[in-house]
């Protein structure tokens, strides 16, 4: 693109961003502003973790760029969406090349943090029973008016990860009507990486990343690991089975906790759950 | 702003394009022609009595193309666009997407020759390094990822860089399919034809792998020697490069990526199962 805007012909605004030890010049379409693109904390988020991971290249003489490191030398935002008012996803393209003019793949889609519980219901009357929340629910990317997954959401804070464990309690009641308190969360993929010191990752998030060629998105995962009264979960059973929230339009499953990764085979954050689920207990953190 | 009909859409559906796309470049692009078929046919199966929306089907009735990344030599990479799919009651789905298409991950295990086949004891997974700029990093541990090409057999940058370093490469027949597998005895009662494949993230983009495994047994020695060699190689610039990492810990190592921790749960599943 050659910085023209395509319907009235006019120059594309853009200013330049001062956060790299260099200016960058960013490129906006007419619908967004400098302020709202700067706030916007997946773009902050993204470019401050970008800075630290270049800054690698110079500060560290054994990074395998050192003698050639990459540079931001540019932003150009291809289309933004919003939730009503407020910014939700920007698609832009980054162009990072180093002194030989060799490219990094610069595609970002950028929509922020994300949450998943691991719902495990335990009968009390039994020693190895266990049952999992599922949620049912239209996923048109995927082309699909009925994708089970485990129940998750978006964090609208990505910096604060005690906020993003009551965003995940909130999810839960909101999709399948149970409470659950923050204190019962456990945050499985923070404790898998407590002890992830690399150097070249420290910086990244504590969470899993389901598409990382392509889109900024991390997700923490948590168990809630819940004992009731068999009756209880029966109850539930009858009462969350088959329930479409009018205004959510999600249908709630209980699957059997050994069939969970085959339920769940085509949703990566279920299968990822119980991966993690799995390790942690087999390592006795659980 | 041009825009065309979608062929054999009922309603019709309008498609709006940005200048910089063209009618022919979408449909000809094959996330775009998957995406649109897979939605069409989950559509369809509203026409069904038990189907939960039967009484007030949804239809798409209009996309629109946001914006669009090509790749160097101009083949088309990515679509953002918003899809309006509603019912006659006004309600919507959410119908925001990024297009992008699926590729394939590959679980490459090796293990000495001198350890019993079955012992997952010491056993050794193959990962991937490499710059990941939408995740900020330049150096991301991944679970390889690629194409089948032509001939069925893993390729792709990551593949290359596998067989250029350990001589490995993997033919179709050499690997096994652990999400038709895994698929196999599950039930698909809504009717829809989604890819035997997971979805990295179903909410917001369409992207799909379908995950393989390849088993390879070598000599111990050979081995630490891979182990050695790799750990040595990042320094001259290469940008992706290989991570040996035991198979016991490969929950941890690659808690980060969505693909590793996928594949690491079929395998064991299919391994109770009897199945591996």
């Amino acid at each position: 693109m050659n910085g023209i805007s395509p319907e009235i012909g006019a120059k594309l605004p853009e200013f330049e961003l001062d956060v790299f030890a260099y200016p960058v010049k960013v490129q906006l379409t007419p619908d967004v502003t400098k302020d709202e693109l700067c706030k916007f904390p997946p773009f902050e988020l993204w470019i401050n973790t970008l800075k630290k991971s270049f800054d690698h290249q110079a500060s560290r003489p054994r990074h395998p760029f050192h003698d050639k490191p990459y540079r931001l030398c540019g932003i150009r935002i291809l289309s933004v969406s919003r939730f009503g008012a407020r910014l939700g996803f920007v698609h832009l393209h980054a162009d990072i090349r180093n002194e030989e003019n060799k490219e990094l793949p610069g595609a970002v889609f950028l929509r922020g943090g994300t949450v998943a519980v691991l719902p495990i219901l335990r009968p009390r009357d039994s020693v190895d029973e266990r049952w999992v929340v599922m949620t049912l629910q239209a996923r048109v990317p995927a082309g699909s008016l009925s994708f089970m997954e485990i129940p998750a959401g978006m964090t609208d804070d990505d910096k604060d990860m005690g906020k993003s464990g009551i965003k995940a309690a909130q999810e839960m009641k909101e999709e399948t009507g149970l409470e659950i308190r923050r204190d019962e969360l456990i945050d499985l993929t923070g404790l898998a990486l407590q002890d992830a010191l690399a150097p070249e990752s420290k910086h990244l998030e504590r969470a899993m990343y389901p598409s990382p060629g392509g889109c900024d998105e991390f997700m923490r995962l948590y168990l809630w690991e819940k004992e009731m009264d068999r009756q209880e979960i029966e109850d539930l059973k009858g009462r969350l089975t088959g329930l479409r929230t009018q205004k959510e339009m999600i249908e709630i499953r209980l699957c059997r906790y050994e069939e969970l990764w085959r339920e769940g085979t085509r949703d990566a954050k279920t299968l990822a759950a119980w991966a993690l689920y799995e390790g942690l207990k087999r390592a006795g953190k659980l | 702003m041009s825009s065309f009909t979608l062929p054999h859409s009922s309603p019709s559906c309008s498609v709006k394009l940005t200048p910089d796309l063209s009618q022919d470049q979408l449909l000809s692009f094959p996330a775009f022609q998957n995406w649109i078929s897979t939605l069409q046919h989950s559509l369809s199966q509203q026409k069904s009595k038990d189907h939960a929306f039967y009484s007030s089907p949804y239809q798409l009735r209009s996309i629109d193309i946001q914006s669009v990344d090509f790749f160097g030599g101009g083949r088309l990479g990515f679509v953002k666009l918003k899809a309006d799919i509603s019912n006659d009651d006004g309600e919507k789905l959410p119908g925001s997407v990024f297009l992008r298409g699926g590729s394939v991950g590959m679980l490459l295990i090796i293990q000495p020759d001198d350890e019993p086949e079955g012992a997952d004891g010491e056993k050794y997974v193959i990962l991937t390094l490499q710059p990941r700029i939408p995740a900020g990093s330049l150096s991301m541990v991944e679970l390889p990822a690629g194409m089948l090409d032509d001939s069925g057999t893993f390729s792709g940058g990551a593949a290359k860089e596998i067989k250029e370093e350990t001589g490995l490469e993997v033919p179709e027949s050499q690997l096994v399919d652990l999400t038709k597998l895994a698929l196999e005895d599950v039930d698909q009662k809504s009717g829809e034809r989604l890819q035997n494949a997971t979805y990295s993230s179903p909410g917001g983009s369409d992207e799909f792998l379908p995950l393989f495994l390849h088993q390879r047994r070598m000599p111990r020695s050979q081995i630490q020697e891979l182990q050695g060699k790799l750990t040595g190689l990042r320094d001259d610039g290469e940008k992706i490069t290989l991570k040996i990492v035991p198979l016991n810990e490969l929950w941890r190592e690659g808690a980060r990526d969505a693909k590793t921790l996928s594949a690491l749960a079929l395998y064991q599943g299919l391994k109770l199962k009897g199945k591996l």
